[in-house]
């Protein structure tokens, strides 16, 4: 029963789906940016590309984070993670086998 | 008093399970938690532990928070199980407290833990449904209000009202889902129940397929996002799958099965699920113990314990267990202990943790060279960057150099052996 003078209450299904839709737009729109990882040729050749740069580089793969995945070119995120500080930086690279990893301008 | 002398001697409990999984340090699972790496587990409660990093305690700090609160969760099951008698009810949680699973996972930082708790919190919603004949909204706020407070009675409270108002009810599920589905994937095995559960409340079923299946829809978002992350989960199940045979698929299941409810609680547990007829806990139990058998992992065994609750409080509710005696009790808890204690881990030497004592932490500018297979705890005990060495490393020259196995000859000039750790790794200082 509404009391008088109050304003009506948000339906809290309402409050749930803009919270969540909200997200949902979040996390889609950065999924269809990697939306070639799950293209078999386009995925082999950013996996090979991370390795690659994994094995120069000392990285662990798990730092590393595709960001953005196009036909030519690729940007990543590399964070380190240990105790203290993570640093965190983008990179971008084609995915020829000579090709160096570029610092992008971080997010 | 004796209630606070109940909570206090829980607390006990917890901080000697903490304790224990202190000694043995931090595992390569628990690392990825405490380091916010995105590899097993949805980000929710990984982030929130990332945030005490700062902290030398942070990780026994965590541990206290997780076996506090599957030891104190013993209240929730104690004021649910109202309706049994009161030795039915100390029965019951003397099982959930004795459980081989939850001793080995208290104190533990495995999103497996949290996963439970939201699927007991799912089993006793169903439990209450069974017995709420109390009416009069009014009349139960005035007993709430004189009797004891404790965190169960609140919840019962809260289910009142939300039975009342199932909108308000159908929410809570949706909330609890959510948060559920960004703690950990296992809490998917729980689906049935939550799927049961928003179909009892009086709500249209629009409502109730936006509950379900948006938290899911967004989980699905989330790990598409993170192909990596996907990539490593297809990756580590298939290694697992591959590994054992059919039959160490099945004797792995089977044990973890026995040590989710001690195997006391297990067989009990499984026969009232089936006998009774609850076919979502039947649901969720298959699912659970598919997930054991395709892909063993030791502290997934506490995902069954839940279940076992449920099955075990609808046996004793429906069925007059007249004939369960003093001494069936004190033989199941003497079993129960015995299982504990045949599953539980020995205490390894945490080779992590003693290789980077001996790394001074104010040495900021400098790296560290692994060699050899990596476990995450490695980079969780260190507070200099690590890098892993392959033949294409460009730039292997670090100031530290830990080689886990034989390190060739090339990398160990200008090095120093500093310390020679036991299993064969040796740590080396550049001069």
């Amino acid at each position: 029963m509404k009391k008088k003078g109050l304003p009506p209450q948000t339906p809290l299904w309402q409050i749930f789906i803009i919270v969540l839709l909200f997200m949902i737009f979040i996390e889609a729109a950065q999924a269809f940016r990697v939306r070639g990882m799950y293209m078999e040729k386009q995925r082999l050749l950013v996996m090979h590309t991370l390795q690659r740069f994994a094995d120069e580089e000392g990285w662990f793969l798990s730092d590393l984070s595709p960001t953005r995945i196009d036909k030519r070119q690729m940007e990543f995120m590399h964070e380190t993670h240990h105790r203290g500080y993570d640093e965190s930086v983008c990179y971008k690279s084609r995915y020829s086998e000579t090709s160096p990893a570029i610092r992008c301008h971080a997010f | 008093m004796s209630r606070l002398l109940s909570v206090t001697l829980l607390e006990v409990y917890a901080l000697v399970l903490a304790l224990v999984q202190h000694v043995r340090g931090v595992r390569s699972d628990e690392a990825v938690s405490l380091l916010n790496i995105p590899v097993f587990d949805p980000p929710l409660i990984r982030t929130i532990l990332h945030r005490t990093e700062f902290l030398s305690f942070g990780d026994f700090f965590w541990r206290l928070v997780f076996a506090t609160i599957l030891i104190q969760s013993v209240w929730f099951i104690y004021e649910t199980a109202h309706g049994l008698p009161q030795r039915l009810k100390k029965t019951l949680c003397g099982a959930w407290l004795l459980s081989a699973s939850l001793i080995l996972s208290a104190g533990a930082l495995s999103m497996a833990s949290i996963a439970a708790l939201f699927g007991l919190l799912l089993a006793l919603l169903l439990t209450m449904e069974q017995d709420l004949k109390i009416g009069g909204l009014l009349a139960r706020f005035k007993r709430y209000l004189k009797a004891e407070r404790t965190p169960a009675r609140a919840m019962r409270f809260v289910h009142d009202v939300l039975h009342h108002n199932d909108e308000r009810l159908a929410f809570l599920i949706g909330c609890l889902w959510l948060a559920a589905m960004f703690t950990a994937y296992q809490a998917l095995l729980y689906f049935p129940i939550v799927v049961l559960l928003l179909l009892r409340t009086k709500t249209p079923h629009w409502k109730k397929i936006l509950y379900f299946y948006s938290p899911l829809l967004l989980l699905l978002c989330y790990t598409l996002r993170n192909p990596l992350l996907l990539l490593s989960f297809v990756q580590n199940f298939t290694r697992d799958l591959h590994a054992l045979s059919i039959t160490e698929h099945l004797l792995y299941g089977l044990s973890l099965w026995s040590m989710g409810g001690g195997l006391v609680l297990s067989i009990v547990g499984t026969a009232g699920i089936v006998i009774m007829r609850r076919w979502e806990l039947l649901a969720s139990l298959s699912l659970t113990l598919l997930l054991a058998i395709l892909s063993p992992h030791i502290h997934d065994s506490i995902l069954f314990l839940p279940l076992f609750i449920g099955g075990t409080y609808f046996l004793f509710h429906h069925r007059k267990a007249k004939k369960l005696k003093d001494a069936h009790v004190l033989a199941a808890g003497l079993i129960m202990a015995v299982t504990a204690v045949f599953f539980f881990p020995s205490l390894e030497p945490n080779l992590a943790r003693d290789a980077m004592k001996k790394i001074p932490v104010d040495d900021i500018n400098a790296t560290i060279l692994l060699v050899g297979p990596y476990s995450y705890e490695w980079s969780y005990y260190s507070y200099l960057p690590i890098i892993h060495y392959s033949e294409n490393l460009k730039n292997p020259i670090t100031k530290y150099m830990i080689c886990i196995k034989d390190c060739p000859e090339s990398l160990k000039g200008g090095m120093v052996a500093k310390e020679d750790l036991s299993l064969g790794i040796t740590l080396y200082e550049r001069q």
